[in-house]
C-alpha cells in the first residue's frame, strides 16, 4: 500500500514539475525568458535592466516576426520608461503600439492595456484632464475592475475641475464587497482619501491616511510608491509651515528617486528643496 | 586609486546564468533524492516480508500500528484486522524475512501485558531451531491478556461477600440494647460476688467442686478437655492464615485498578491534547502545501525546466495600476 502511494505521489511531483512541455523552437523560449527576466527586473525597480531585457527580446520577436511578441515588448518597456519618467521613450512606445492597433493588429485585451498606457502617461506629467479623456474608452464596459476603479477615484480626486465623489464611493463600495481584505487597493484608497483631507485642511488625517501607507510600502519595499508617499507628507508639512519636517521628507523622496534614476522627479524634488529657505 | 572590480557573474550570458543556477538546484534536487533513498534503506520500506495471522476472541489495543515483537526487536506490523466467520477477529502481521527463521513450528506469540492502556505490541517467542521454520501465511497462536472486564468481574464477588459482612455486623450491633447490657453487668457483679464466695469454699476444700479439683480422675478429665480445646484454637488459626492471601490479593487488586484509572484518564487526557492540536495540524498542513505550491513554481522558472515549460503569455506583461 505504502509502495503504491509512494509510486503515485512521485509520479505527481513529476507530472507537475513537467506539465505542459513547452516544445517551441528556441528562439520563442529564450524571447518569452527575456520578457521574463525583464518583468522580474522591473519588479525590483532596475529599470535600465529590464529595458535591456525588453530589448532584446524585442529583437528575438522581430528576428522571426512575431508580431504579438513585438507588441508585449513594446508594451512592457512603455511601462518600464514610465517607471523612471522617460516620457519620451515612453512615447516613442506608445506612438508605435497606437499605428499597429489602427492596423488592427491589437486584440481586445492589448488594446485596453494600450488605452490604460496613455491615461498613465498623462497621469505621470500631471495632466489629470487629458488623462480621463483617454480613458472614457474603458467606462463603456462595465463591470469595472479594481484597478480602474482606483484609477478613476484617483484621477477624480487629483482633477481640481470635479466636485463629485463619484468614483470613490464606487471604489469604496467595491472594497467593502471583497471578501478578502486588498490591503494594497486599502493603501491607495488611503492615499486618495488623504488628498480629499487636504482639500479640507483636516492635514492631522491625511498625515495619517499617508502615513500608514507608507508603513505598508516600506514593508513591501515599494520604492515608488515609498517616494510618493514622502512627497505627499513633505507638502503636507510645507502646507502646516513646518519646513525642518518638509525639507526632511523631500530629501528621504529625493534619495529613493535618485536610486530609481528618476531624473525627472528628482528635478521636481530639488526645485521644492530650493524653495525652503536654508535657515529655517 | 583602487579599481573598482565587476563580479564575473555580470559577465555571464543569461543562459549560463540560468544554467548556473540550475545546477546547483540539481544538485540540491540529488541530495534530496540522496537523503531519501537512505531514508527507504533505514526504513526498510522496500524489504521483502512474510505475513502470518492470528485469530483472537479480543484484540484490545490491536491496530494496524501495532508492533510484532521477536526476541525484543521490532521485526513487523499488524496489517489488517478483520472479523472471522466464527466472529473471532482476524489479524494479519507481517514480518521482515531476515527474521522468518525466529519462527519456527512451536513459536507462540502474546500480547503485552501494557495493551490494556494502550501500548499493545504482539511478542512472539522465537522458536526451537530444530524445528521447521512457519511459511508465508501461517497462523500463530497469541495468548491474550487479561481485559478490564475480566479484572473487574473478578473483584465483583469479594466486594459483594464483605458488602453482606458489613451488613450482618450493622444488625448484631443494632440488636444490642444498653439497658440489657448494663443490667447484666449489674448481675455479673453480683455473680461475681457469689463466685468469690464460692472460691473460698472450694479452697477450703469445701462441697462437690472442692473435691474435684483436689480429685485425681477429675483433673485427668479437665486436661483432656483442655487439649480438645487448644486443637479446636489451631483449626481456627489455620482458617484465619488462609484467608489471609485472599485479602492481600484484594488489596494488590483495588491498587491495580486504581492504577489503571489513573492510565484510563491519562490516556483520555492525551486524546484531547491531541484533538486540540487538530486545527493547528490542518492550517500547518495548508502552508505546506502553499510552500509546496510555490516551491514548484520557481522550480519551474529554472533551467533545465524553465526550458521545457510554456510560460503564461499574460504573465509576461508588466499589469500595474497609478499606485506609485
Amino acid at each position: 500500500m505504502i509502495k503504491t502511494i509512494l509510486v503515485f505521489l512521485s509520479l505527481i511531483t513529476l507530472i507537475a514539475c513537467t506539465n505542459s512541455p513547452d516544445l517551441r523552437p528556441d528562439v520563442y523560449i529564450n524571447a518569452d525568458s527575456l520578457l521574463q527576466s525583464g518583468i522580474n527586473a522591473y519588479k525590483e525597480d532596475r529599470y535600465p535592466v529590464a529595458i535591456q531585457h525588453f530589448n532584446r527580446a524585442m529583437t528575438f520577436y522581430e528576428s522571426v516576426d512575431d508580431e504579438h511578441g513585438v507588441i508585449k515588448a513594446r508594451l512592457n518597456l512603455a511601462n518600464t520608461a514610465l517607471a523612471y519618467s522617460d516620457f519620451k521613450a515612453a512615447k516613442t512606445q506608445i506612438e508605435n503600439l497606437k499605428q499597429q492597433s489602427t492596423k488592427g493588429l491589437l486584440a481586445a485585451s492589448l488594446t485596453q492595456r494600450l488605452i490604460f498606457l496613455q491615461t498613465k502617461f498623462y497621469f505621470a506629467q500631471q495632466d489629470y484632464a487629458n488623462a480621463l479623456d483617454t480613458i472614457k474608452p474603458l467606462l463603456e464596459q462595465p463591470p469595472f475592475s479594481l484597478k480602474l476603479l482606483a484609477t478613476m477615484a484617483r484621477l477624480e480626486a487629483l482633477n481640481s475641475r470635479a466636485t463629485e465623489t463619484l468614483w470613490l464611493n464606487k471604489f469604496q463600495q467595491a472594497l467593502a464587497k471583497l471578501e478578502l481584505k486588498n490591503i494594497k487597493q486599502q493603501m491607495v484608497l488611503n492615499r486618495i482619501l488623504a488628498h480629499y483631507a487636504v482639500k479640507e485642511e483636516d492635514y492631522n488625517q491625511a498625515e495619517i491616511l499617508l502615513n500608514t501607507a507608507l508603513n505598508y510600502y516600506k514593508k513591501q519595499a515599494s520604492r515608488r510608491a515609498i517616494a510618493d508617499c514622502l512627497e505627499q507628507l513633505a507638502e503636507i508639512a510645507q502646507l502646516k509651515n513646518n519646513l525642518s519636517k518638509a525639507r526632511e521628507q523631500w530629501n528621504k523622496a529625493l534619495k529613493i528617486r535618485l536610486w530609481l534614476k528618476d531624473e525627472y522627479k528628482a528635478e521636481h524634488i530639488r526645485k521644492q528643496l530650493l524653495k525652503i529657505p536654508v535657515k529655517i | 586609486m583602487k579599481s573598482s572590480k565587476v563580479h564575473y557573474t555580470h559577465s555571464l550570458s543569461y543562459t549560463a546564468k540560468d544554467r548556473l543556477v540550475g545546477t546547483f538546484v540539481v544538485i540540491a534536487l540529488v541530495a534530496v533524492l540522496g537523503l531519501f533513498v537512505a531514508k527507504v534503506k533505514t526504513s526498510k520500506l522496500f524489504d521483502d516480508v512474510v505475513h502470518y495471522q492470528t485469530f483472537m476472541k479480543n484484540a484490545q489495543g490491536i491496530s494496524t500500528e501495532t508492533i510484532i515483537n521477536i526476541s525484543g526487536i521490532d521485526v513487523g506490523k499488524v496489517t489488517s484486522i478483520k472479523i472471522a466467520k466464527n466472529n473471532r477477529v482476524h489479524i494479519t502481521f507481517f514480518i521482515y524475512k531476515e527474521f522468518q527463521k525466529l519462527l519456527r513450528a512451536d513459536s507462540t506469540g502474546e500480547l503485552n501485558k501494557l495493551s490494556l492502556v494502550g501500548n499493545a505490541m504482539i511478542i512472539i517467542k522465537a522458536g526451537t531451531p530444530e524445528l521447521s521454520e512457519l511459511p508465508d501465511g501461517a497462523t500463530i497462536t497469541v495468548e491474550e491478556p487479561v481485559t478490564t472486564d475480566d479484572l473487574i468481574a473478578g473483584i465483583t464477588p469479594v466486594i459483594k461477600n464483605m458488602e453482606s459482612l458489613i451488613s450482618d455486623l450493622s444488625k448484631i450491633i443494632n440488636a444490642i440494647d444498653p439497658e440489657a447490657v448494663k443490667t447484666t453487668t449489674q448481675d455479673v457483679k453480683a455473680l461475681m460476688s457469689n463466685v468469690r464466695d464460692l472460691s473460698d469454699h472450694v479452697n477450703k476444700g469445701q462441697g462437690s467442686l472442692g473435691r474435684i479439683l483436689y480429685d485425681k480422675r477429675q483433673e485427668e478429665s479437665v486436661n483432656s478437655s483442655l487439649l480438645m480445646l487448644e486443637k479446636t484454637i489451631k483449626g481456627i488459626a489455620n482458617r484465619v492464615n488462609e484467608t489471609k492471601p485472599i485479602l492481600k490479593n484484594v488489596n494488590k487488586l483495588s491498587l491495580e485498578s486504581e492504577k489503571m484509572i489513573v492510565d484510563l484518564r491519562q490516556s483520555i487526557k492525551r486524546l484531547d491534547n491531541e484533538i486540540k492540536q487538530l486545527p493547528a495540524l490542518m492550517n500547518s498542513t495548508q502552508e505546506v502545501l502553499d510552500n509546496s505550491n510555490q516551491t514548484l513554481k520557481g522550480l519551474q522558472k529554472v533551467w533545465p525546466l524553465s526550458s521545457t515549460i510554456k510560460p503564461a503569455n499574460e504573465k509576461l506583461l508588466i499589469d500595474e495600476g497609478l499606485d506609485d
